[in-house]
């Protein structure tokens, strides 16, 4: 059951490509005229095949390239807009997860997190609090001493996730994110990544996992160099989670248990974790960012 | 008001943070350190050395321009009576600023006083003072007045010779030249190969932490946080390298003034070395500026070739 404030929410933009086309130095045209939009709390899947622009499409979001024509606007902010100085101050804004887990060898689990907080200058306090809350909804708490070696690849990714929401993004970005994975760990990576967008985190996924993308029961943007296509597809289980987890007075451990045995299996959520890491005084401090440029 | 104080905060600890990583990087890569602190060390010492010889002759040169100086011989066969004529002569020389006449017997003493150790060339009968000159020590009002007066003084009935150290100063000069143009070429070379390998350095901390570059660049780590710690490193060495070569050019230089304080009295009388504590200010100054230099422009190209290249990386 949706909350009605979330209903306008959704109708608000997020992110919105206007005849965005993306040529690169060698003359591959890796996107043609996109339009697309996506709105705030939403959960969009990014498919198509490889070299369709999918990539292309998060480095324009993570302003890592300029699109050669058109307009990219994020929370209504032309991206072109973005000073070089402060596109780090609107990385932090935006959370991202790699198929390849991008974590640090020589850092445990607990450090790979705090490390999105420690390079922006958090309190030790702070940083105590906010990963032991994200690894505690990714169901690591026990692992927080344990070096990435030591993790299976679901694990990994778990961490990478909790990396990417502890400083409380607005939008978060998966590119692959169960590509090195199989199944139970696929699925246990995409429950917690509709437990975040339940959270008010627009979450966007780059996939090929057609029939997953099928099941959670989410806009999905069909790529091509551009949008060829949109479908929001009717998901069996998995729709009916997504709602059922809007619902805030739903304990996320129950929520869980009705979306997939198997997805739960290797964790389990504290029901207090949400009130430290996606209070509005969170989302704050990302907005303050540190002035640090 | 809160909202500034968790900023400076933030700063403050990501200052510390920076200044952590730096060290674990140095610590890491301590041979590369070693390297470059070596060849800043080398640079720096040879520059410093070079200098203050360079100085040292100018200072020399300039008391010799300031107060020229020259030794009037005359003939042997002369008495010290004989030669008063020579030294009336010399006094009343209106280029003359003063003049001191050594007998024969002073000659003789300080020729004792040179050949100490070889006593036994004066135990000969005819190992008099009188076999030797009487001689006059002149010094001049100005240096333009030298080559006028040593040849006018040489016409003079009685002047054996007339030395005025012309030669002698015309070889410091040219030292001085070469010593000049050693330094210039030795700031360039050494300069150059301070902060190319100081560039290596810590392009290899860069490349060996190029994944977790990437992630903090993805996180929205800013980009003096990313620089910060190789800057760090690259002043850590430049420091490190100033502060070796200036005890090294200290415990050189006061060797040397210590030997020279052990020669023989002419050539102290020449070269008087200035004392070390001159130099210390500008030279510790000078090293520790050059060091932060090096350091950080090392640093920053280092960072800059990898940072702008770094996107290619990811196409």
């Amino acid at each position: 059951m949706d909350n009605p404030q979330r209903a306008v929410d959704r109708r608000q933009t997020m992110i919105l490509f206007k005849d965005v086309s993306k040529v690169y130095g060698n003359g591959v045209a890796a996107i043609n005229k996109l339009n697309m939009r996506i709105y705030k709390d939403e959960f969009v899947f990014l498919m198509g095949a490889s070299g369709a622009g999918k990539s292309t499409l998060i480095k324009l979001l993570m302003k890592e390239e300029e699109p050669t024509t058109g307009t990219i606007s994020v929370n209504s902010r032309d991206l072109s807009k973005i000073r070089k100085g402060s596109v780090q101050k609107y990385r932090r804004k935006i959370g991202v997860v790699f198929q390849d887990f991008r974590l640090l060898e020589h850092k445990t689990v607990f450090g790979n997190v705090a490390f999105a907080m420690e390079i922006m200058g958090k309190s030790r306090k702070e940083i105590q609090e906010k990963v032991g809350a994200a690894l505690s909804l990714m169901g690591l708490s026990k692992k927080a001493d344990e070096y990435p070696r030591n993790l299976s690849g679901g694990e990994q990714q778990r961490v990478a996730l909790a990396r990417a929401i502890v400083n409380s993004p607005k939008i978060l970005i998966a590119d692959e994110p169960t590509g090195n994975l199989d199944p139970a760990n696929a699925e246990q990576i995409m429950y917690l990544l509709d437990l975040i967008n339940s959270q008010g985190t627009t979450v966007i996924v780059a996939t090929h996992a057609q029939e997953m993308a099928r099941r959670m029961g989410r806009r999905i943007l069909y790529l091509d160099h551009g949008v060829r296509n949109e479908e929001l597809s009717v998901g069996d289980q998995a729709n009916h989670v997504s709602d059922v987890m809007k619902d805030p007075g739903v304990n996320p451990v129950n929520v869980s248990a009705s979306f997939n045995e198997n997805a739960i299996e290797a964790y389990g959520a504290e029901e207090d974790v949400y009130g430290t890491l996606f209070t509005e005084d969170a989302i704050d401090d990302t907005e303050r960012g540190s002035s640090d440029e | 008001m809160i909202r500034k104080g968790e900023a400076a905060m933030s700063k403050i600890r990501a200052f510390f943070y920076i200044i952590k990583l730096s060290l674990e990087n140095l610590i890491k890569n301590w041979y590369m350190l070693l390297a470059s602190v070596f060849v800043l060390f080398t640079g720096m010492y040879i520059m410093g050395t070079l200098m203050l010889t360079s100085d040292n002759i100018s200072a020399i040169l300039s008391e010799q321009a300031e107060h020229p100086e020259v030794e009037i011989i005359c003939r042997s066969e002369m008495s010290d009576d004989d030669c008063l004529s020579v030294y009336r002569v010399i006094l009343s020389d209106e280029r003359v600023s003063s003049a001191h006449m050594n007998t024969k017997a002073d000659n003789f003493e300080k020729m004792k006083e040179i050949l100490q150790g070889y006593e036994e060339l004066f135990q000969y009968e005819d190992a008099q003072s009188d076999v030797l000159y009487v001689s006059f020590d002149v010094t001049l009002k100005s240096a333009s007045a030298l080559e006028g007066f040593s040849t006018d003084m040489r016409k003079v009935t009685g002047v054996e010779e007339v030395q005025d150290n012309d030669s002698i100063y015309k070889y410091f000069r040219g030292i001085s030249k070469i010593v000049r143009t050693g330094t210039i070429v030795a700031l360039i070379v050494m300069g150059f190969l301070s902060v190319l390998l100081t560039v290596n350095t810590i392009r290899l901390t860069v490349v060996a932490r190029k994944k977790e570059l990437r992630i903090m660049r993805d996180l929205g780590a800013s980009y003096a946080f990313m620089r910060g710690p190789f800057i760090a490193e690259g002043v850590t060495i430049g420091l490190l390298g100033a502060v070796l070569s200036f005890f090294a050019v200290k415990a050189t230089y006061n060797y040397i003034a210590r030997v020279m304080q052990r020669s023989d009295s002419a050539l102290r009388s020449i070269i008087n070395l200035k004392p070390f504590c001159s130099y210390s200010a500008p030279l510790i100054g000078g090293f520790i500026l050059a060091g932060l230099l090096v350091g950080l422009v090392a640093s920053m190209l280092a960072i800059r070739k990898y940072i702008d290249t770094e996107r290619d990386d990811d196409k």
